[in-house]
């Protein structure tokens, strides 16, 4: 923070939460992958999923681990782009984090949430949490049965097939900014194997 | 007659060819663009013209990457063609790289919701 540029709150709340997950996996042996903070343009999905997947290729994971980390950076970061909220300066702010250690992945991934939808969103990832993978798989085939496609082309099926491929609790989080506004992050684990 | 649809193949969206002659659809590539109804709009469009000349349709197709929007928006697509031409008259056909259960699954998951049979077929990674 420089002199006569006081810190946003925004993103000092989104920071703190970006780097800690930085040093929890500095004292394990994990390296850093990928990693984005800011706003997150469409290109920018598609830039980052397409370079994960190089990085993950060139570390030697196999086809399967690979697509499907892939596939859970997309959802993620659609639901970001889909769902993410904007603060008063109408900046959607957001980041991305990914650590790498010889079992696993740990994907970091954080956007501005309306304090209004907090429950809503804790709802649907403790349902997830607390079922086991045939009844996730269940409320996937349910949700795609009833098919619902929103104007902005989201079909509520972002967090379950994030569940799915990564086969672990999506441990979530809010830090609250203001009266409006929270910072919402999911931190998931793949494993390599 | 109406013309066959030719859709190149984009970043995160598959190459889609429309055949009127050979009454086929043909999906091949990723799906994953952030508004899916955009893309796939116009190929709902294209299955309604193809009504007016054909009375039957094969769709082919093969996933790479698909996103679960892209899911829901593909099983939309074979439930218009099983609303639009008789059900003995359309052939469905969902390919996986060898390998990939995910995918797979998709085919599987389709096959329960929809009335039509489809013809799950491994082919070689490529």
């Amino acid at each position: 923070m420089s002199m006569g540029h006081p810190t946003n709150k925004v993103t000092e709340v989104c920071k703190l939460k970006f780097e800690d997950f930085k040093k929890k996996h500095s004292i394990d042996t994990s390296t850093f992958f990928v990693s984005h903070f800011g706003e997150l343009s469409q290109e920018m999905v598609n830039d980052i999923s397409i370079e994960t997947e190089q990085k993950m290729i060139q570390s030697g994971d196999k086809k399967v681990v690979v697509k499907k980390a892939f596939n859970i950076l997309v959802e993620g970061l659609q639901n970001i782009r889909l769902h993410g909220a904007k603060d008063k300066n109408g900046i959607q702010t957001s980041f991305l984090k990914i650590a790498k250690d010889e079992l696993a992945y740990k994907i970091l991934m954080g956007n501005l949430v309306s304090n209004n939808s907090i429950k809503t969103i804790s709802d649907k990832i403790n349902l997830i949490n607390s079922s086991d993978l045939k009844q996730i798989k269940e409320m996937y085939v349910a949700t795609l049965t009833n098919g619902i496609i929103s104007k902005k082309g989201g079909a509520g099926l972002g967090f379950i097939t994030m569940a799915m491929k990564s086969k672990n609790n999506l441990d979530f989080n809010f830090e609250p900014i203001n009266s409006d506004i929270s910072c919402f992050s999911v931190e998931l684990i793949l494993n390599r194997q | 007659m109406s013309n066959n649809l030719l859709i190149k193949e984009g970043k995160n969206t598959p190459k889609v060819v429309g055949n009127t002659n050979l009454s086929e659809l043909i999906f091949k590539g990723n799906s994953y663009p952030e508004n899916v109804l955009q893309f796939y709009t116009p190929i709902f469009n294209w299955i309604e013209e193809l009504k007016n000349e054909k009375n039957e349709i094969t769709v082919d197709c093969q996933f790479y990457y698909i996103a679960s929007s892209s899911v829901i928006a593909f099983l939309k697509l074979l439930q218009k063609v099983e609303s639009t031409f008789e059900k003995e008259n359309i052939k469905f056909i969902w390919k996986y790289e060898e390998g990939d259960d995910d995918i797979k699954k998709i085919g599987q998951d389709y096959s329960t919701i929809l009335n039509t049979p489809i013809e799950i077929i491994e082919v070689e990674e490529s």
